[in-house]
């Protein structure tokens, strides 16, 4: 099958969302944000005017960030921005939902602070492996306008290339072969609520986490750290629930999302990540950490396939191929996304971690680099959404919450710290 | 360099207490932490209001534009007859409704009541002064009737802003129909004798206030609440 891919440096002028951006402008609101946050921590104080040349200098290898969001009657649509990228001083509240006509049009947001370069993406630009890429990339090209000389490999990428056609394609489209379409859980699960933060607030809790010790304890578990970490998590909110002694508990449901780039050959710099759900029911009686872990790494060794992948892209690619669907108007689009949004969506789960993995970069930049932060946008009911990324020896576990009360946060970082694993805090809470 | 004494987590040099469970940081090496830096500013940006007012402009436009045509074309082909008063009147009536409350900067819930029901009384008192201003039931039905309804939906907005116990709502939204439909009764038994509006009334209060006792039981008894719960169970 010939791929339509997107010639946006020869002569297009638009192109199209991919498939699981679609449905992100319709859940754009002020408690549902859709914004990651991904920063890096440099070892030296950040200069806005550099910074800003950085940032305007890299925009031409990532087509698909340089974009304004538009409307067409009956699909939104990116095109080219035409103006000039802002950097702003960092804010208290991070992942703030984002309007289109605001930031001179970009969809994304570059925060400094102290010696901190902070990026704010919509995701229906791209996931955190595109984000990763773009802020490894601003940040040498940063460095290099310092006087540093930076050369590109592993997540920086060469501003001589021209961007290739791989890196803009809907991989979902490509790889959505399976007849086969996945049934996606509709169970509402146990939430973790409290009193909420006025709106546009959030706390983020980020935790500095050695990774070797890390490394060493989920070894001796026999589980990866994204199974150790999930497990914890999952563990966190069945002794919460248990402790709020409701006669019947809800299931409790671990959304973990997996970079399809691992197991498809693609380049894309667009979203091409999909959602596990790992779900367990406390009313089938207490487990203990041992047996979370055990069924946490088996679902997701189980599940973790091509052939499962294929079959979730068949059933988001279903709803977009529908004709019915695409011949409906986009404001009733809109509605019809944000009210099944209200009503599933984050209702079926309790928890989502979200492991970046290792970011890499070249040898050289190493050197100027102390670590770096990832965040999913704060939840509309469910507290502890949790993002982790590894450099070096460090990963940072970043906890968005849209409640005052950080008893999610507590327990995940006293559970680690009693399993011998150090934690350093980091918080934007009364500061 | 500090540690939280509950959590055993290593705090950042800037924190006077641990993010997770509020204890105050004292650190008898570290006593100034404000040189520190912290790791946030202290500044928050709240994005720009929804330009919902920028769309009741539009809207205002757009009732307007029809009216204006109706009026000419009113005065120029049928001026003895003023039908075009109505198409105003209902236009107006509808701005006031719908889009006055957008046009708000900071929305005043009592002043939007206020507005709607004094926009809502002269936009019947027109229908009473063309069609039937000598009967009376402007002053002696119409008005009492809408200054009632209005004072409900202000006491029921009052009520909810601070109560949002499920219950409690529904016995409050209950109180205040029986309450209303006592009151609508009279009225209209005052200027018209009627015996079907009485039955009616009373048929619809004594539903509405069996379902009342019904609740309040519920809201007072937790045994009567547990009960409910298991024979209704679906």
């Amino acid at each position: 099958m010939k791929m339509k891919t997107l010639k946006f440096t020869e002569n297009k002028t638009w192109f199209k969302l991919d498939n699981a951006a679609k449905i992100f402008p319709g859940q754009n609101s002020a408690t549902w944000s859709n914004m990651i946050r991904i920063s890096i921590n440099l070892k030296e104080e950040i200069e806005p005017e550099i910074l800003k040349t950085a940032v305007k200098r890299c925009l031409p290898r990532f087509p698909s960030l340089d974009v304004r969001m538009r409307k067409g009657f009956f699909w939104y649509y990116f095109e080219k921005n035409q103006k000039e990228p802002i950097v702003k001083p960092d804010v208290n509240n991070p992942c703030v939902r984002i309007k289109y006509s605001e930031n001179n049009n970009y969809l994304f947001r570059v925060f400094y602070y102290k010696n901190r370069i902070s990026l704010e993406l919509f995701h229906a630009l791209t996931d955190g492996y595109g984000s990763a890429v773009f802020i490894s990339t601003v940040a040498a090209e940063y460095l290099r306008l310092k006087g540093h000389d930076i050369p590109s490999g592993g997540m920086v990428f060469s501003l001589d290339e021209l961007p290739k056609d791989g890196e803009l394609e809907d991989a979902f489209a490509k790889y959505a072969v399976s007849k086969v379409k996945a049934k996606r859980p509709a169970l509402p699960t146990y939430h973790r609520t409290g009193e909420k933060m006025p709106k546009h607030l959030s706390i983020m809790t980020s935790g500095y986490i050695p990774v070797d010790t890390l490394k060493e304890k989920s070894k001796a578990h026999g589980v990866t750290v994204t199974e150790y970490i999930a497990s914890v998590l999952m563990l966190v909110h069945m002794k919460l629930q248990r402790d709020e002694s409701v006669k019947k508990q809800k299931e409790v449901s671990i959304q973990i999302p997996v970079n399809c780039r691992n197991l498809f050959p693609s380049e894309t710099l667009r979203n091409f990540s999909v959602c596990y759900s790992v779900r367990l029911d406390p009313n089938l009686g207490e487990y203990t950490f041992e047996e979370i872990l055990r069924q946490v790494s088996l679902y997701l060794r189980y599940t973790n396939n091509k052939k499962h992948l294929q079959s979730m892209f068949a059933a988001n690619l279903g709803l977009e191929k529908n004709p019915v669907m695409r011949l409906i108007p986009l404001f009733i689009k809109d509605l019809g996304i944000g009210l099944s949004f209200a009503l599933t969506a984050e209702h079926t789960t309790t928890a989502l971690f979200t492991n970046l993995g290792i970011v890499n970069l070249p040898e050289e930049m190493r050197e100027y680099v102390d670590s770096f932060i990832l965040m999913p946008s704060p939840g509309k009911v469910n507290g502890g959404r949790a993002g982790a990324i590894t450099y070096g020896n460090t990963m940072t576990v970043t906890f968005a919450n849209r409640y005052s009360n950080t008893d999610i946060e507590r327990e995940f970082f006293r559970f680690l710290v009693k399993e011998g694993i150090p934690v350093k805090i980091e918080s934007n809470k009364d500061v | 360099m500090s540690y939280c004494v509950n959590c055993g987590v290593e705090l950042a040099d800037a924190a006077k207490k641990c993010p997770l469970c509020d204890t105050p940081v004292i650190n008898p090496n570290i006593l100034n932490t404000d040189k520190a830096e912290p790791p946030f500013p202290k500044k928050i940006v709240l994005p720009k209001g929804a330009r919902t007012r920028y769309g009741a402009i539009i809207a205002s436009f757009l009732i307007l534009l029809p009216n204006f045509v109706c009026v000419i074309t009113n005065l120029l082909l049928t001026p003895h007859r003023l039908w075009s008063v109505y198409v105003v009147a209902s236009s107006a009536i509808a701005w006031f409704l719908f889009v006055f409350p957008f046009l708000m900067k900071r929305k005043h819930i009592y002043l939007i009541l206020a507005v709607d029901a004094a926009a809502t009384v002269i936009y019947i008192f027109l229908f009473y002064y063309y069609n039937s201003a000598k009967t009376g039931w402007f002053l002696s039905l119409a008005v009492p009737i809408t200054a009632g309804v209005f004072l409900t939906i202000g006491i029921l907005s009052a009520y909810f802003g601070k109560k949002k116990n499920l219950i409690k709502s529904i016995i409050a939204i209950l109180t205040a129909l029986i309450s209303l439909n006592i009151f609508i009764c009279l009225i209209v038994n005052i200027y018209i004798k009627s015996v079907i509006v009485t039955y009616i009334t009373m048929i619809f209060a004594v539903s509405c206030l069996i379902l009342l006792i019904i609740f309040i039981i519920a809201n007072k008894n937790y045994r009567f609440r547990a009960w409910l719960s298991r024979k209704f169970f679906f």
